[in-house]
């Protein structure tokens, strides 16, 4: 890789391993991804509940319970985040990286009013006077698009419908300009039509800003209508990292096709809805071989045997033996 | 449609909606102001022995009447309080200090030092009350202060397991999670959010603190551990007077009655409080 290119990268991640110690035993949540997340761009994490999407997020800001075991290298312009002091990654917190979580209304301390929730991430990272820092709250609000930033500042968390809970919990979070923002389900707790105008919104201040972010859901139509790039999650892994139109028109991993395939909008009328079949692995009971081979109509021997190396081709990754062999071949 | 500006005025108006938190508020006020001015209002010195007027009955110059020494009755009563009141203001400000600080470091931090902590907690929590406040008189030395340091210390227990256990409710907040991820330290997250959000039930508890040490401090006095005569606080005075409670009622009843004021009052507070912090939101 050149060094502009190096540059242009904001966050490398490299073999992350995430175990968590439980009663159970040790469980693997994520094992061995990389990625990488390049500067003004947003990349789309998909994935089902517990393929290890809000792990991998909460891992880049250090945000992990504390009976965690975490390997691998998360390279943030070149520092290793996974070696920080907790005080260090305070520094990089709501500075250099910042989160928006799932649910609005719980994220938003109720003893503050917004104006002491915005000020509060201002005097943390750059002390100014309060005069300043009410006027960058009130322009962080005009951007986020609240219709009357001033009455806004004087209320409580609340009184505010969730969509607007969520553009605060977005301007908490750019307050102080950061790299990177992850959006750990920003839209889940919302209504369609409100989620359609947060995405929009995270799109406007990616293009405004020029901050990446890192946008983490369930639904494929989400990340398919906001993301430039997208990594697809199975069972702790990636199991496709593709741009996010090569994603949707050629997907090359089985679990991708089946999730596309899933979708409402694709199925034709008066079929029953197409589903992928068998449930996703527990994390204590991983299968050998490749993770997805149980439920993958194209599973064969070596499949259940080995599991497959990652395989880059034209910009794109997938984990599959059927593309291994295919441009080995070829 | 205009937010509700002031959170506190809100809850002072809730407050006082109801009569009865007025009422209740009021009388601590004047039994706390009676102790407070006690040097000013008494008629004469309280350890003033006049032989010849023992027990005299109430009267417009002695409304309380005067003890078995003859003793002015109102001063024995004011200054009771006072002592009674010093002595639970002093014993709850230590308890609540420390009960609160080990709970919310427990709660907050977890991990082994919780474990530690609230083993020996829950040890001392396995004694009633009352006969630890004597066992930790007794270890701190019997004697005219040291009980005060007792009844504080025997507070500690009950405090910290409750402040912890809200703490740990808390914690698992997203908000708290939130706070972390814009980079607020530790020491920002404790006193800024856990404090700001249990403040509520912290005044709660300091109530309910303060009335248990009144009760307390009496129930001391009346066994006679706590003060030395002639200094005697409500607990004594109850007690000195329980043998002619049927012959001159008032002796006992004067100063039961201000106890049973001071904290049935307090209690109304708390309650009313309880109430008017649950409809803030």
């Amino acid at each position: 890789m050149s060094k502009n290119t190096e540059n242009n990268l904001h966050l490398q991640v490299k073999d992350l391993t995430i175990g968590f110690r439980t009663r159970q035993g040790e469980a693997e949540a994520v094992r061995r991804i990389s990625f990488q997340l390049r500067q003004g761009e947003i990349l789309g994490f998909v994935g089902e509940s517990g393929s290890g999407k809000s792990v991998t997020c909460k891992s880049i800001i250090g945000l992990l319970p504390e009976n965690v075991t975490l390997s691998g290298d998360i390279l943030f312009h070149g520092k290793n985040l996974l070696a920080c002091t907790e005080k260090e990654m305070e520094k990089y917190r709501g500075r250099h990286i910042s989160m928006v979580f799932q649910e609005p209304m719980g994220s938003l301390d109720p003893s503050f009013r917004i104006e002491q929730l915005l000020q509060e991430v201002i005097m943390v990272h750059d002390p100014c006077s309060r005069e300043e820092a009410r006027r960058r709250s009130l322009d962080m609000l005009k951007k986020v698009d609240i219709a009357d930033p001033v009455n806004c500042l004087k209320r409580y968390p609340f009184e505010l419908s969730g969509g607007m809970q969520q553009r605060i919990m977005i301007a908490m979070a750019l307050l102080c300009r950061p790299e990177i923002l992850l959006a750990d389900e920003p839209t889940t707790a919302l209504d369609v039509i409100t989620q359609g105008q947060i995405l929009d919104l995270l799109r406007r201040l990616n293009d405004e800003l020029g901050t990446s972010v890192i946008l983490i859901s369930h639904d494929m139509g989400i990340v398919a209508q906001t993301a430039d790039r997208v990594a697809v999650m199975y069972c702790g892994q990636i199991v496709e990292t593709a741009d996010v139109q090569d994603l949707i028109n050629h997907p090359m991993h089985p679990y991708t096709e089946g999730l596309l395939a899933s979708l409402p909008e694709r199925q034709t009328g008066g079929e029953e809805l197409r589903t992928i079949p068998g449930t996703v692995p527990s994390i204590y009971n991983i299968p050998s071989g490749c993770t997805f081979h149980n439920r993958c109509p194209y599973a064969r021997s070596v499949c259940a045997a080995e599991a497959p190396p990652m395989l880059m081709h034209d910009g794109r990754e997938v984990l599959c033996w059927r593309h291994h062999e295919r441009y080995q071949n070829g | 449609m205009t937010p509700k500006r002031n959170k506190l005025a809100n809850i002072v108006r809730a407050y006082f909606s109801r009569p009865l938190n007025t009422i209740a508020l009021l009388c601590f006020i004047l039994v706390v102001l009676l102790c407070v001015f006690a040097p000013l209002i008494v008629p004469e010195n309280y350890n003033t022995i006049h032989v010849n007027r023992i027990f005299e009955k109430p009267s417009w110059q002695h409304i309380f009447g005067r003890d078995r020494l003859g003793r002015d009755y109102l001063g024995r009563v004011l200054f009771g309080g006072r002592l009674t009141l010093k002595v639970a203001s002093f014993a709850t400000v230590i308890g609540f200090l420390l009960g609160t600080a080990a709970g919310i470091l427990c709660g907050y931090f977890g991990n082994t030092l919780d474990t530690v902590v609230m083993r020996f907690i829950e040890t001392l929590e396995a004694v009633p009350f009352l006969l630890l406040v004597l066992v930790f008189e007794i270890m701190l030395g019997l004697g005219t202060g040291n009980y005060r340091y007792a009844l504080g210390v025997a507070m500690i227990p009950r405090l910290t397991h409750f402040v912890r256990a809200e703490v740990m409710k808390l914690r698992s907040q997203e908000y708290i999670e939130a706070s972390r991820s814009i980079g607020c330290s530790e020491m920002q997250i404790i006193f800024r959010h856990i404090l700001n959000n249990i403040f509520p039930i912290l005044i709660l508890q300091l109530l309910r603190c303060f009335a248990e040490a009144v009760l307390t401090c009496t129930i001391c006095g009346y066994l006679q551990i706590g003060f030395t005569p002639p200094m005697a606080d409500w607990g004594t005075l109850v007690a000195d007077g329980y043998h002619v409670l049927r012959v001159y009622p008032w002796i006992s009843l004067l100063p039961s009655g201000s106890v049973i004021l001071t904290v049935l009052s307090l209690n109304l507070i708390g309650n009313g409080l309880h109430d008017a912090l649950g409809q803030k939101q």
